[in-house]
């Protein structure tokens, strides 16, 4: 294996990393706010793909307004979705709302299924088939114009959560609930701003990663498994764990896929994710449940 | 009464496709009942059970086609296959709590639905595993008798319905046993166990093992069913129903098994004629239907709805 | 005299905080044993290092000259330490009787024979008589087919009381039995728990009222901060200059060295 393929995977791995991520990023959120293990982010990022694959049918429309159309749809049925199922199920153990969430997401599948149909699905890259050659290593202009959207929306969102006042109250709530809402944080509406920020998310990555893969509405529970996996491992609550653990899953993924096989690809996650629940179920970076 | 009804049943309702139903429904009575001896019994909520059906089945068809063993002796591999893995996974995962154990049960269910479907030399993975011989039992006075299942389902259906028997027997055994209450106490509140000499994780992990065994037995009867699997019949969706037809039926309760299974594999057979994609739909909408006003199920309600007539 | 149960160098520390101190302290065979301080003292937390609830950071624990530190909770149960919760902790959902005979579960006779086909009728009616016995006992008899959760407070503390009992302790802790009772509650209470140490049961007690425990206790331990302040009889503790400086206050501190307040 000599340094160019091994910095090609590399390359790759980060590039899925950043799939990922996105999703990641707002289950970590809504579970850091609202204890909720929010599956039906699954079909947002469904949403979000058959949206970008809607939009390049019709002229006026194009590719890159799907992005945002995307996103403001996902943010949408992602608060509706809070309001009238998740916050009425909340005074139910966790474990229920756990199988409540997965029962969201095997309906909204289903949903999908009946509206877009089975067949997979590709979208048009707006780059067509341009690539970037650095010494050897390939990077197509999609992939990185998809790294380009991704740091901007983390950069976005980094300054957000630091510098503006919901935003300051999200990060709180999510490190400590009990705290946050001592302090007179409003729960409810934070947890309705949390569920906004990951339905925009998840729909936002299904649009930019729609030009890369065939997909069909299943899509939506391997791509939330995996971001489960990657939150569980990096820390439920803490958005830099789900930033870490993303490009750990991937890199793991891509590594394993090379030297293993592609068929297996798909454990190296879950057995990230075992190896966490085993050895340290807070994560990587997450707190110590009380 | 019931009994006399479900025996009968297949003479009364001669049409191959009732019969078909009769079949699955008695697998799937099985299949809850098992389940319900973590969900109902100990309150351990299990996620991924389809997986050890899947074990079971798959070990029941590779014995038979692979190694020549006699069916018999295949349904009793398949039943200690999965619950060895029962063992293998419960013992790390029983040591966590709450929803912690749920996840790690999904998460295994999903990894042994990976294993089956990457290990395609053994498996012959998502190309699925057509052929399976039909199940051949000795029935004394008459010799060797091969169950044809495309032929006659009637017959097939009464042993599976004897399983359905013994199934429900021993679950009803344990229930009113020492380990039963032992298992009573993990589920009402465990640290009080402890507290009281119980040695909570043995003896979940005894009636883990036990559940996936059966679901491991039920497996096989799956498998000479239908002559053919394939690893995404045992996914997480099946694992789901399984759920799901618990809960509604009634977890904990002596019915609620029964119930459970037999209103949604009909109803769910019905829908898919008729819509296929809302049947899907169906069984998550029953869910959240039942946590919200029902959570007894519908045999837990129906016992504190005459309980209050009653008094 | 060896000591029943021996503690020593116990510390348990979360984080940088320190629930409890290189606490070192000794139970005697038959006493009635207070621990005392106020809440956050470290008390509950004392006794869920020694039940193995929690494992501690340091520090060793011996139990009839066996050493028992890390066991686990039901393994000490078995051993003859049984311990109550601070609030009443009791199966609220199942029904007086049900709750007795699950905390009858070492008594009872197992097995797999017995779960397929049923105990001996000889055996069941000595599990139905232990119940009986254990619930009269308690004062539970008429009430054994109502769920924990419908009886009145201080009928499910006897309860939970009741099914340590069951347990055939040779010591038992009980943490914070007294709390939330009116006078008559707690006294029936305290007879109970002298009936026990007749019936030559050694009684460990958590409270965090100082006057109750100084009247009833063979000895105390004072806790304080998860360090141990005294140990001793109430007439030593009473005159424990440390104990009076920061539990009892300035009063009976001019009592204690005899002059006027």
């Amino acid at each position: 294996m000599d340094v160019t393929t091994v910095l090609q995977f590399g390359l790759n791995g980060v590039f899925v990393a950043t799939g990922y991520a996105l999703v990641a990023l707002g289950l970590t959120l809504i579970f850091g706010v609202l204890h909720i293990a929010d599956f039906a982010q699954g079909a947002l990022y469904v949403v979000g793909a058959y949206v970008s694959f809607y939009a390049t049918q019709a002229p006026e429309l194009g590719y890159f307004t799907s992005l945002p159309i995307a996103m403001v749809i996902g943010a949408g049925l992602a608060t509706l979705n809070g309001a009238a199922i998740y916050l009425p199920l909340q005074r139910h153990s966790g474990a229920l709302t756990f199988i409540g969430a997965l029962g969201v997401l095997l309906v909204l599948q289903n949903v999908a299924l009946w509206l877009f149909g089975g067949e997979y699905r590709l979208v048009p890259s707006p780059f067509g088939d341009g690539k970037f050659n650095v010494g050897g290593v390939i990077l197509t202009h999609h992939q990185a114009f998809v790294l380009a959207v991704t740091a901007c929306l983390l950069v976005g969102l980094w300054a957000a959560l630091r510098y503006t006042k919901p935003g300051k109250a999200l990060r709180a709530a999510a490190q400590d609930t009990e705290a946050a809402l001592l302090v007179g944080i409003d729960g409810k509406r934070l947890g309705l701003l949390a569920f906004a920020l990951a339905g925009a998310l998840a729909a936002g990555a299904g649009a930019l990663m729609a030009p890369i893969r065939a997909f069909d509405p299943h899509i939506g529970a391997i791509v939330i498994l995996k971001s489960f996996a990657i939150v569980i491992f990096g820390g439920m609550g803490s958005i830099p764990g789900a930033l870490v653990g993303a490009v750990t899953v991937a890199l793991a993924e891509t590594f394993t896929a090379a030297y293993l096989g592609a068929q297996f690809a798909d454990l190296a996650a879950f057995g990230l994710m075992v190896l966490a629940l085993f050895v340290r179920p807070q994560g990587l970076l997450g707190r110590r449940p009380a | 009464m019931a009994l006399v009804a479900a025996v009968a049943a297949p003479l009364v309702l001669q049409n191959p496709s009732h019969q078909n139903l009769l079949v699955l429904t008695g697998i799937n009575v099985i299949l809850v009942a098992s389940l319900d001896m973590l969900v109902g019994l100990s309150g351990l909520i299990s996620l991924g059970h389809a997986a050890f059906w899947g074990i079971g089945a798959y070990t029941s068809a590779l014995l038979v086609m692979r190694a020549g063993v006699p069916f018999p002796a295949a349904f009793l591999a398949a039943g200690l296959a999965a619950g060895s893995a029962g063992v293998f996974i419960g013992y790390p995962s029983l040591r966590l709590r709450g929803h912690y154990f749920a996840l790690a049960t999904f998460i295994f269910g999903i990894i042994v639905n990976l294993l089956l479907t990457s290990l395609v030399e053994l498996t012959r993975g998502p190309m699925g595993l057509p052929g399976i011989p039909f199940a051949t039992v000795w029935v004394p006075g008459v010799g060797s008798l091969v169950l044809n299942t495309f032929r006659d389902k009637a017959a097939y259906y009464y042993i599976v319905l004897a399983i359905v028997v013994a199934t429900l027997w021993l679950r009803s055994r344990i229930m009113g046993s020492r380990m039963g209450r032992a298992l009573v106490a993990v589920r009402e509140d465990e640290d009080l166990g402890q507290a009281l000499g119980i040695d909570t994780h043995r003896y979940k992990v005894g009636v883990f093992a036990l559940s996936t065994a059966w679901a491991g037995l039920a497996g096989s009867l799956y498998a000479h069913y239908t002559t053919f699997l394939a690893p995404e019949i045992f996914d997480f969706v099946s694992s789901f129903e399984l759920f799901v037809m618990n809960v509604v039926g009634g977890a904990g309760t002596a019915a609620g098994p029964v119930v459970g299974p037999l209103l949604l594999t009909v109803v769910r057979d019905a829908l898919r004629a008729v819509h296929p994609v809302l049947a899907g739909v169906l069984f998550g909408v029953f869910l959240i239907f039942t946590i919200a006003f029902l959570p007894q199920g519908l045999v837990g309600s129906w016992h504190r709805v005459s309980a209050r007539r009653r008094r | 005299m060896t000591p029943l149960l021996r503690v020593e160098g116990l510390t348990c520390l979360f984080g940088g905080f320190r629930a409890v101190w290189n606490l070192t302290f000794h139970v005697y065979c038959g006493e009635i044993l207070g621990i005392v301080g106020p809440n956050g003292a470290g008390k509950t937390t004392t006794f869920n290092l020694i039940t193995g609830f929690l494992r501690p950071t340091s520090g060793r624990i011996w139990f009839r000259g066996q050493e028992i530190t890390g066991l686990a909770p039901h393994a000490l149960a078995r051993m003859g330490l049984v311990r109550t919760f601070q609030q009443t902790r009791v199966f609220s959902r199942l029904q007086v009787e049900e709750n007795v005979r699950i905390a009858l579960h070492r008594q009872e006779p197992g097995g797999l024979r017995r779960a397929l086909f049923g105990m001996l009728e000889e055996e069941e009616r000595s599990c139905s008589r232990r119940v009986r016995d254990i619930l009269e006992f308690a004062g539970l008899w008429e009430q054994r087919e109502r769920r924990a959760e419908e009886l009145p407070y201080g009928d499910q503390r006897v309860l939970g009381i009741a099914m340590a009992l069951a347990v055939e302790p040779i010591l038992l802790l009980l943490d914070e039995p007294l709390a939330g009772m009116n006078p008559m509650e707690a006294e029936r209470t305290i007879g109970l728990v002298r009936d026990l140490r007749d019936r030559g049961i050694t009684v460990v007690i958590i409270d965090h009222h100082m006057e109750t425990l100084m009247r009833h206790c063979d000895r105390l331990v004072v806790l304080h901060h998860g360090e141990k302040l005294a140990e001793g009889p109430p007439e030593e503790i009473r005159k424990d200059p440390a104990v009076l400086r920061s539990y009892l206050g300035e009063a009976m501190a001019f009592e204690a060295r005899g002059e006027e307040p």
